[in-house]
């Protein structure tokens, strides 16, 4: 169904693309080429999509947990700003020290970030949608604040932005050809761990019986707010993660302008990918490459790079139409000669 | 008489399932038409056609005998049919009259005119003998007032034709003899009833003709007068069926769970449960009886853990369970089935396998240092599986795709396997057929003969008279009553479920003294 759906949205795409005036063949050939024509724009790709691919499991994973986390993006600029404090202030440290604290801290700030909406679920019954979005933007605001004054790099050239993270804090090059750093490795191994903790482990399994049936978990002796707290945790530290990625891997500072809203495409992300670790990884690589592609389209061709973002929204909401039951059933029912009817009627029988 | 409805080789089929195989059905006017079938033998989705919920696949249907298509609900209503159904569909912070005009157009429209549906409202009720009252709140009326103000809904509407699916199921006996009278007065003014059922008593009782239904297809229609209990059964189920269950005597020993005048709070402070006190012995089924809405389910929830008692007590083997959650109460091993299977019994998008394990994951046997242990669960479900004929494609579905019966079997083998020492079932057969019924109560029995205490929460009398050993009746949070089940009788039970306490029935009714081992009873 999703992929249906981002087909869908690849068609619409291109009538956009002929209504602003870009032939939709050269427009998705540009994007390709862009995307994947060779091993530098491999490379970019791939850098996109890792902050994708571990907000995106930062959705996914509670979303499994039946709880929707709107705070991606938050999480993304506490991990960041978490990354950040723990490579300027740490001093001077060997890499081999200083670079996993730094990925810890990200993880941590992400995971404290996330685990107030979870308690705020769990305790009070707050609804996270509404928690978790108004958490980022004081998590945003404070990030700013932060870089326009306190953390601010005097010798900045006035941008609102921190001093440079030393060589010790920062993700080395793992394939120099590619240029792709070892925060696409932690992405990939996230996701792993991921998967692994849903399907394997005893967590895991209290998670999904969580998400799939919340009574019936209670009474088999689950404790869900524990569960809740604890996924929201962890979905919050792998967004963070997200943002430490970004700032210790590629910009190499903390600024407040550092995400393009990857919090938000994680939802995305993490939907297309039906909250399964596996497909959040293909879908990240999907959208880092829509995105990549149309940067370079935008300066080959001249084509609006705001076509990706469309593409993205498109398949968003084609996904969700191809979620709804209704129009689901008033496909069938066309397709059916005569009727259509759900199977549930039989079950009411 | 004349033909009011005709239903002619109606056939509806759902993705592997044949719902409706040519049923031929008819209605005369003044007629009360019973529609008998087991659950799953078609009855709904051939009302569903006629209300012009879900549309044939082939067949027609004529109307006062001109051929009709009815593709909505409002078709329906307009050609003059009126469904009640099983769950009322009425606003509860309305009035009467507002909840019968919803949805209406009046004269005086954008403009509501309530003075003027209160005055027919209340000549309907007059008319059919309803004692609908058209200013009040529905949320203050009983079910059976509720039931009414649907079918005056209905009437209001130019219904001649009702449906009612299953309209005894939230009844007490009491409030079903007046549905009964009002059906009589319909009747008699020339309306015509379809009466949906699985109840031969009441269908015996009121109806003109009845349609038998089983497995999609009619096995007859036959007059009411020219048939018997017996014989409409065999039709229904497709056998000759023993209405009772075998059973050896009882042989109770100790007390086993022993609740001491529980009280349970409401979120809004008011008790549903008043001060409740139950003994369950070991090999003894206890019956807690009463109409739906009475604390049961309060009480059921305290019981299982995932709600507080305000006051009192209950303890399990002596031990005090008042404080317990629903962890120490796996880990006590006290078999839980509840009456929601989809809500409560099952996690329904995770597979036969993991519901089943969903008790027991976190036991050495299955869990090593926080991994799952893949083989011994799945060995589990394989065994429990086949142990309780749970028919599946294979243990990794989800227990969505399980029919009800096989769903209830999910429950009732993780509930069992680990033989737990007590057990409380709350409305464990609630629209199981007769054979998933009957697999249910043999278990219960069995588990009763090795020496269970069983505390069995059931609002179907049949049921209840037919598996335990007592019978205690729970009317507005209090017990009303207890009698041994050889010596209860309907009318008795009736009464006390309508409110009256068992010492204040008529002598030849009153109930005699009991077991009763808590020294707070009276």
């Amino acid at each position: 169904m999703p992929l249906v759906a981002i087909v869908a949205a690849l068609a619409v795409g291109g009538v956009i693309m002929a209504l602003v005036g870009v032939a939709p063949l050269e427009g998705y050939k540009a994007l390709w080429r862009g995307a994947f024509g060779g091993p530098s724009r491999m490379g970019v790709t791939v850098t996109k999509a890792t902050p994708l691919i571990l907000a995106g499991l930062g959705v996914a994973l509670p979303l499994r947990c039946g709880l929707v986390n709107l705070g991606g993006e938050g999480q993304v600029y506490i991990g960041a700003l978490a990354a950040t404090l723990a490579a300027l202030g740490l001093g001077d440290l060997p890499l081999a020290v200083h670079l996993p604290l730094v990925v810890l801290a990200g993880f941590v700030g992400g995971a404290v970030w996330g685990a107030i909406p979870g308690w705020l679920k769990a305790r009070l019954h707050l609804n996270e949608l509404i928690t978790t979005i108004m958490l980022s933007y004081i998590a945003f605001w404070v990030v700013s604040y932060l870089v326009h004054g306190p953390m601010k790099d005097p010798g900045g050239g006035g941008y609102p932005w921190s001093v440079q993270v030393p060589d010790s804090a920062r993700l080395p090059l793992i394939l120099k050809k590619y240029r792709i750093n070892l925060g696409s490795l932690l992405a990939l191994a996230s996701a792993a761990a991921a998967h692994f903790l849903l399907w394997k482990t005893a967590f895991g399994f209290e998670m999904r019986a969580v998400g799939a049936g919340p009574l019936a978990a209670r009474l088999a002796g689950i404790n869900a707010e524990r569960t809740t707290m604890l996924t929201f945790a962890i979905g919050g530290g792998l967004a963070g993660m997200a943002g430490m990625a970004e700032i210790v891997g590629v910009q190499f500072r903390l600024s407040d302008f550092f995400s393009p809203g990857y919090g938000w495409d994680a939802i995305v992300v993490a939907m297309a990918g039906q909250s399964n670790p596996v497909g959040v990884v293909l879908m990240g690589l999907f959208f880092g490459a829509l995105r990549n592609g149309a940067e370079s389209a935008a300066r080959s061709i001249d084509m609006p790079s705001s076509i990706s973002l469309i593409i993205q929204a498109l398949a968003l909401l084609f996904i969700i139409g191809s979620n709804s039951v209704v129009l689901y059933r008033r496909l069938r029912r066309r397709r059916v000669s005569h009727a259509g009817d759900s199977a549930s009627a039989v079950l009411l029988d | 008489m004349n033909s009011l409805l005709r239903m002619d080789r109606v056939t509806k089929t759902f993705p592997g399932v044949l719902a409706n195989d040519c049923i031929s059905f008819d209605v005369m006017e003044g007629e009360i038409h019973a529609l008998l079938g087991e659950n799953g033998a078609g009855k709904t989705t051939l009302m569903r056609i006629l209300y012009g919920m879900s549309t044939p696949d082939s067949g027609t249907l004529c109307w006062r005998d001109k051929p009709v298509q009815i593709a909505t609900s409002q078709e329906a209503i307009g050609l003059g049919i009126g469904m009640v159904h099983q769950h009322f569909m009425l606003i509860p912070e309305f009035t009467v009259v507002e909840n019968v005009v919803l949805g209406l157009r009046t004269a005086r429209s954008p403009l509501l005119d309530l003075q003027g549906a209160a005055k027919r409202l209340s000549e309907l009720s007059e008319q059919f003998g309803l004692r609908v009252e058209p200013w009040a709140l529905v949320k203050d009326l009983s079910t059976g007032e509720q039931q009414r103000v649907e079918i005056v809904k209905a009437l209001y509407r130019g219904a001649h034709l009702l449906v009612l699916d299953e309209p005894t199921a939230v009844l007490t006996p009491g409030e079903a003899d007046d549905l009964f009278a009002v059906l009589d007065s319909l009747r008699a003014e020339g309306h015509a009833v379809i009466f949906i059922s699985h109840k031969l008593d009441e269908v015996l009782r009121i109806s003109n003709r009845v349609t038998v239904l089983r497995r999609g297809c009619v096995v007859a229609t036959v007059n009411t007068c020219d048939t018997s209990k017996e014989e409409l059964a065999t039709m229904m189920v497709g056998r000759p069926v023993v209405l009772r269950v075998e059973r050896r005597p009882c042989e109770p020993g100790e007390a086993v769970i022993q609740i001491e005048n529980a009280v349970v709070e409401a979120e809004d402070h008011r008790h549903e449960v008043r001060g409740v006190s139950l003994s369950v012995r070991a090999g003894e089924i206890l019956a807690l009886t009463g109409v739906a809405g009475n604390g049961q389910r309060s009480l059921v929830e305290a019981l299982f853990g995932l709600r507080r008692l305000t006051a009192g007590r209950v303890s399990i083997l002596g031990r005090d369970i008042s404080e317990c959650k629903p962890k120490d109460l796996v880990l006590l091993n006290v078999g839980r089935i509840p009456e929601d299977r989809h809500t409560m019994g099952l996690a329904l998008p995770l597979s036969v396998r993991e519901n089943l394990t969903l008790e027991v994951y976190r036991q050495r046997a299955y869990c090593r240092a926080g991994v799952l242990r893949q083989g011994p669960i799945t060995a589990l479900a394989r065994r429990l599986g086949s142990e309780y004929d749970i028919r599946m494609p294979g243990v990794q579905v989800p227990a969505s795709n399980l029919s009800g019966g096989n769903q209830q079997k999910v429950i009732l083998a993780r509930a069992m396997h680990r033989e737990p020492p007590a057990v409380v079932a709350a409305d464990p057969t609630r629209g199981l057929d007769v054979g998933a019924t009957e697999f249910v109560y043999r278990q219960l029995l069995a588990a009763r003969d090795r020496g269970v205490a069983v505390l069995l929460i059931s609002t179907d009398l049949e049921e209840v008279l037919c598996l335990s050993d007592r019978i205690a009746v729970i009317y507005n949070g209090e017990i009303m009553g207890e009698v041994l089940t050889e010596e209860a009788n309907e009318t008795q039970l009736g009464m006390m479920m309508a409110g009256t306490r068992g010492v204040d029935l008529p002598v030849d009714l009153k109930p005699r003294a009991t077991f009763a081992p808590c020294s707070s009873q009276p």
